[in-house]
């Protein structure tokens, strides 16, 4: 999986052109990216690539940045 | 020795708040947004005097009303709720006057939320099984819209008020289920995503707590009101439900595909749907029936399990695993199992 799959399935999830995310991406940039696209997220990463986000730490689903680690700390980015 | 859960009841107040309602005190809220993100179009209000204990007693006055139990031989009222009446004393002691309740009875209060029926079936049955009581009253009641700052999308969309009442006992003739094991846990670090800050011991209310403020989203509300954080609660649910299921399973020794019903919490129908999928249920498997009622916390299950009954959503033999969680955090899941014949509370359900 690479950097650009996981802002591809961002913007799938908050149906926002993939074009509009990049790495520097954060969620007050985006109408779509509130609350419950931020708990679709989670969903996402939790149900389709089994994901954990450790307690305490959910601000990470508040940018692509963040997200993206999450990925590489499970050792899921080529 | 086996515990039965033999009847369930439940209470809700008369005044409904809708979405609507809440639209013409914050215009900038839609009413049909509200729904696609809670599956809640309205939800219960309890009068301005109406107390939890209020609700647990028409909740079990309902129960008795149509059981004919005998108050006298019920030997502990449970009382769970995280609005009690009183600091000191505890609810279950004024209920048991009020239901008229033997003074032989033993009862007490128990602080929990989401997860409390779940707590309250697993203690009921621990009782029966160790022989300390043959008939146990549990009452599940919760006002928790007396925490939220109808201002604050968080909560204020969400809860409701509302009350239940159960009959667990020794006896299985006439017995709805039978209550097989529980698997509990809690998790202290998430205490503070789901709080009350003020009004306790740890920070008094003042001047200061009642201060009304804006968070980052524009949602307002004091100290003493309820916070949480949406995320961080969903993703402890996420997390820990569907492994405390698997836990429970396991012990059981039974796949999710032989349960028939998956009885959870209504906390919203956002984390309803977000399970359902998580776990790869069909959608029967895990009713969701909060539309017109809203997350009435301690209640929430049993009053699933009433409105399925009186739907004819609950059949003879049917496996059922109840899941309650939520602030603490806390959690515990419960196994049932329908009885073959249970006769008179279907006849009285449908």
């Amino acid at each position: 999986m690479t950097v650009q799959d996981v802002i591809d399935r961002i913007a799938e999830t908050l149906q926002v052109p993939p074009e509009q995310l990049n790495l520097e991406s954060r969620a007050s940039d985006f109408d779509a990216w509130d609350s419950l696209g931020t708990m679709s997220l989670l969903l996402v990463l939790t149900s389709d690539y089994e994901l954990t986000v450790p307690q305490g730490e959910t601000q990470k689903l508040l940018s692509v940045r963040g997200i993206v680690e999450l990925f590489e700390r499970a050792g899921r980015l080529s | 020795m086996n515990a039965y859960l033999h009847r369930v009841h439940y209470y809700l107040p008369e005044t409904v708040r809708t979405n609507e309602d809440l639209v013409k005190l914050n215009p900038t809220w839609n009413a049909d947004e509200i729904f696609r993100r809670t599956g809640i179009r309205q939800r219960h209000i309890a009068a301005p005097e109406e107390t939890s204990g209020d609700m647990g007693v028409r909740a079990v006055e309902n129960l008795l009303a149509e059981s004919g139990i005998n108050r006298e031989q019920i030997d502990v009222l449970i009382f769970c709720s995280q609005s009690a009446d009183y600091y000191i004393p505890a609810t279950a002691c004024i209920l048991q006057r009020r239901l008229q309740l033997s003074k032989s009875c033993a009862a007490f209060d128990v602080s929990l939320g989401c997860s409390a029926f779940t707590y309250g079936l697993w203690m009921a049955r621990s009782l029966i099984l160790g022989g300390a009581a043959r008939q146990v009253l549990l009452v599940t009641s919760d006002k928790m819209t007396q925490y939220c700052n109808l201002h604050d999308m968080v909560t204020a969309v969400v809860f409701g008020d509302g009350a239940a009442a159960a009959l667990i006992s020794a006896d299985e003739q006439g017995a709805l289920a039978m209550i097989g094991p529980s698997v509990l846990g809690t998790d202290g670090r998430g205490a503070e995503s789901l709080i009350v800050p003020a009004g306790g011991s740890r920070c008094p209310r003042s001047a200061e707590t009642g201060r009304v403020t804006a968070d980052a989203n524009g949602n307002l509300r004091n100290a003493e009101q309820l916070y949480m954080d949406g995320t961080e609660v969903f993703n402890f649910t996420l997390s820990t439900v569907p492994a405390g299921i698997r836990r429970l399973l396991a012990e059981i020794k039974l796949e999710k595909e032989a349960i028939d019903l998956f009885l959870l919490h209504q906390a919203n129908g956002f984390m309803l749907d977000a399970l359902r999928r998580s776990m790869k249920l069909k959608p029967e498997q895990l009713p969701i029936d909060l539309a017109e009622i809203g997350n009435t916390t301690s209640a929430s299950i049993p009053i699933l399990i009433r409105r399925l009954l009186d739907r004819g959503g609950i059949s003879p033999g049917m496996r059922c695993v109840l899941a309650g969680f939520g602030v603490g955090y806390s959690w515990a899941m419960t196994y049932l199992t329908i009885q073959e014949s249970p006769v008179s509370f279907l006849q009285h359900g449908s």
